[in-house]
């Protein structure tokens, strides 16, 4: 029998319940929280929404896809860096505002005991709801690779949960060292597992460390996206073997030895 | 017949509104967000004889009012269509329509063959935007005579199903086009594909697609589709139009009806919200109520033109 579905249940047109920034009026780069009333059902770790700000009309056809930061059944909250139009429209949005969400999407991070993780930035979006649903938290450490400050993406949330050593990058010199870094953790990881995420850069970073030492690493990418259910095949990634693949349905975690990222 | 039934080409639809190839995958992929059968029908993702990988990334880029794509019809081939997901759609409740993408004329007639005989296939969708590589390169659906050669291999091994030519905009004369669907034996024409366009990103200086150029679709190509299909409709009265470009309400889906279409298909709108197609299909009495439009078939091509003697252009 198909799976007819119930008609439009898993378009939310959701409630903003709070958005909060850093500062008083939310700047380029800069990064803010927002709590969206959207009953999404289950949703694991790793798992993504697409978002829709009212504000964009026809002129802005697409969705942006969007980690689940935490949250539960009936809420959750996103952590966003405003880079663009579509960031900056979000940014702009008060407690109150209707936006249009759907998901859950996509797979999500595996759970074992014990894991580290590698944020880039914002990257550590769903590593919050990662820590906070894990069964033994005291297995899990992070490094977490940022521009200053830290405290713009609630770090301090986690730094209470579990070990955090902070890298900042002050300014683009810093990078090769951050890089080293990143290498060194996914070499010291030893038999653990590795999950990942950050810009696209890093994420490659950590594949090509993970490949040189064969640690188990997971990578989420951040393809672009147009409709974030797998209709479209604009988001795919090539695999080390077999057609390129949806980033939205097979991803956006995948394992660092099954995906080639050059087009990325 | 219900007042948003349309009747066409050899094909009953129990609403005028489809979903455009390539838009809506293989369907299911949107069984969670609509029931499928409130669709008057929808148009699979582009299959070929055998799988095809597509295009190299980035293969989309967002655009004012609309998107760039060059998919490349990345697909698991006819033949996986038939056997994992054809079974997994309600067809005897909405109309399944195959679109086919081939380069030569044989292989068209092939997968007509292929399809033609499946139950579960309302209708055929021909694809002519491949390069004709055999012919100097210019795309099949450019070209009036190979039109009309696809049209006849298509329409001759498709058994009993409708044949509907999907023409490219990208062309001088759009009715010439049609004119040469018809003759070789179209039962109806889609247009429009997508209108070949090109984005830059200033900063690398690089063009935004890998394959440095795509085809533009969404609510900024609606009033190129109107126009073709107000062209098409002009010069070959009986030949039944499939309207597509930039649909995303109601009102649009009305538009193009009066321009002349029989039926509409939604394209990037479904991007949107995926939802969106659904709330087409469930919103169109009510509007047809708010404009005062008793039935469809009266509304068809009822577009009030000038007097005949102003030029029009
Ligand atoms: C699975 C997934 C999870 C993500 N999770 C988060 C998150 O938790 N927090 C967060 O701040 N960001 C996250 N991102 C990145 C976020 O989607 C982009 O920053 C956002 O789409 C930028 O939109 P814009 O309109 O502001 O930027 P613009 O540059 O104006 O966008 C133009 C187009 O490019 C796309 N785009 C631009 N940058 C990215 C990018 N880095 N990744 C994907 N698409 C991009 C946009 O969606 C849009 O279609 C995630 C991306 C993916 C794929
Ligand atoms: C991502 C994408 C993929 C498409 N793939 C196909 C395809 O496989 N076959 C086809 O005939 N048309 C394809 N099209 C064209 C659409 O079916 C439609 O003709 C076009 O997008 C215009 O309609 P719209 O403006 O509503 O999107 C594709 C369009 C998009 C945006
Ligand atoms: S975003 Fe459309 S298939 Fe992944």
């Amino acid at each position: 029998m198909p799976n007819t579905g119930l008609s439009g249940q898993r378009v939310v047109d959701a409630r903003i319940l709070e958005i909060r920034g850093v500062g008083q009026s939310i700047g380029p780069d800069d990064v803010f929280s927002m709590r969206i009333q959207a009953d999404l059902g289950e949703w694991a770790p790793g798992q993504f929404v697409m978002v829709r700000p009212p504000g964009f009309g026809l002129e802005t056809p697409w969705a942006r896809p969007f980690s689940i930061c935490d949250g539960d059944a009936s809420e959750i909250r996103l952590l966003v860096q405003a880079v663009g139009r579509g960031t900056r429209e979000l940014s702009r949005l008060q407690a109150g505002a209707r936006i249009t969400v759907w998901g859950p999407l996509g797979r999500s991070f595996q759970v074992e005991d014990e894991a580290v993780l590698l944020a880039g930035g914002v990257g550590v979006a769903p590593f919050f709801g990662y820590v906070k649903r894990h069964p033994t938290p005291s297995g899990l450490r992070m490094l977490f690779a940022h521009r200053p400050p830290g405290e713009r993406y609630l770090i301090d949330e986690l730094e209470g949960l579990i070990p955090v050593e902070r890298v900042e990058e002050r300014a683009p010199s810093d990078i090769p060292a951050i890089a080293e870094r990143v290498r060194r953790a996914v070499a010291e990881a030893g038999v653990r597992l590795v999950l990942a995420c950050g810009p696209t850069p890093f994420l490659k970073t950590v594949q090509s460390a993970a490949l040189a030492c064969k640690a188990r690493a997971q990578l989420s990418l951040e393809n672009r996206m147009a409709c974030g259910v797998g209709a479209c095949l604009g988001c795919v990634v090539r695999k080390v073997s077999g057609p390129p693949t949806r980033t939205c349905v097979e991803g956006p975690v995948f394992w660092a030895d099954e995906v080639d990222l050059e087009e990325s | 017949m219900s007042r948003v039934s349309v009747d066409f080409g050899g094909l009953q639809l129990k609403n005028p509104v489809l979903t455009a190839s390539g838009t809506f995958g293989f369907g299911v992929e949107f069984m969670d967000y609509g029931d499928l059968r409130e669709l008057g029908g929808l148009v699979a993702k582009g299959l070929s004889l055998r799988p095809r990988e597509g295009n190299p990334s980035p293969r989309i880029c967002e655009t004012a009012c609309g998107m760039l794509n060059a998919i490349g019809i990345q697909n698991p081939g006819v033949e996986v269509f038939l056997r994992d997901y054809l079974p997994r759609l309600p067809w005897r409740e909405t109309a399944v329509v195959a679109n086919l993408y081939a380069c030569t004329v044989e292989e068209f007639g092939e997968l007509a063959a292929l399809l033609g005989a499946e139950e579960g296939v309302a209708a055929l969708e021909v694809n002519v935007s491949c390069p004709n590589v055999s012919e100097g390169g210019a795309a099949f659906g450019q070209d009036p005579t190979m039109i009309r050669k696809v049209s006849e291999s298509v329409k001759s091994r498709a058994g009993d199903k409708p044949v509907w030519v999907k023409l490219s905009p990208n062309v001088s004369d759009i009715a010439a086009c049609a004119g040469a669907a018809a003759e070789g034996g179209a039962d109806a024409v889609s247009l429009i594909n997508t209108i070949t366009g090109m984005a830059v990103d200033v900063r690398t200086r690089r063009p935004r697609l890998a394959n440095v150029v795509g085809g533009l679709s969404g609510p900024a190509i609606k009033p190129v589709a109107l126009r073709m299909v107000h062209q098409v409709r002009q010069a070959l009265p009986d030949l039944p139009v499939v309207g597509i470009g930039g649909i995303a309400t109601c009102e649009d889906v009305l538009e193009f009806i009066l321009a002349g279409a029989s039926a509409v298909q939604v394209g990037t709108v479904n991007f949107m919200r995926p939802d969106a197609s659904f709330l087409l299909a469930r919103g169109l009495e009510e509007e047809m109520d708010r404009l005062g439009v008793s039935n469809l078939e009266e509304l068809r091509g009822s577009l009030r033109l000038p007097a005949p003697k102003i030029s029009r252009r």
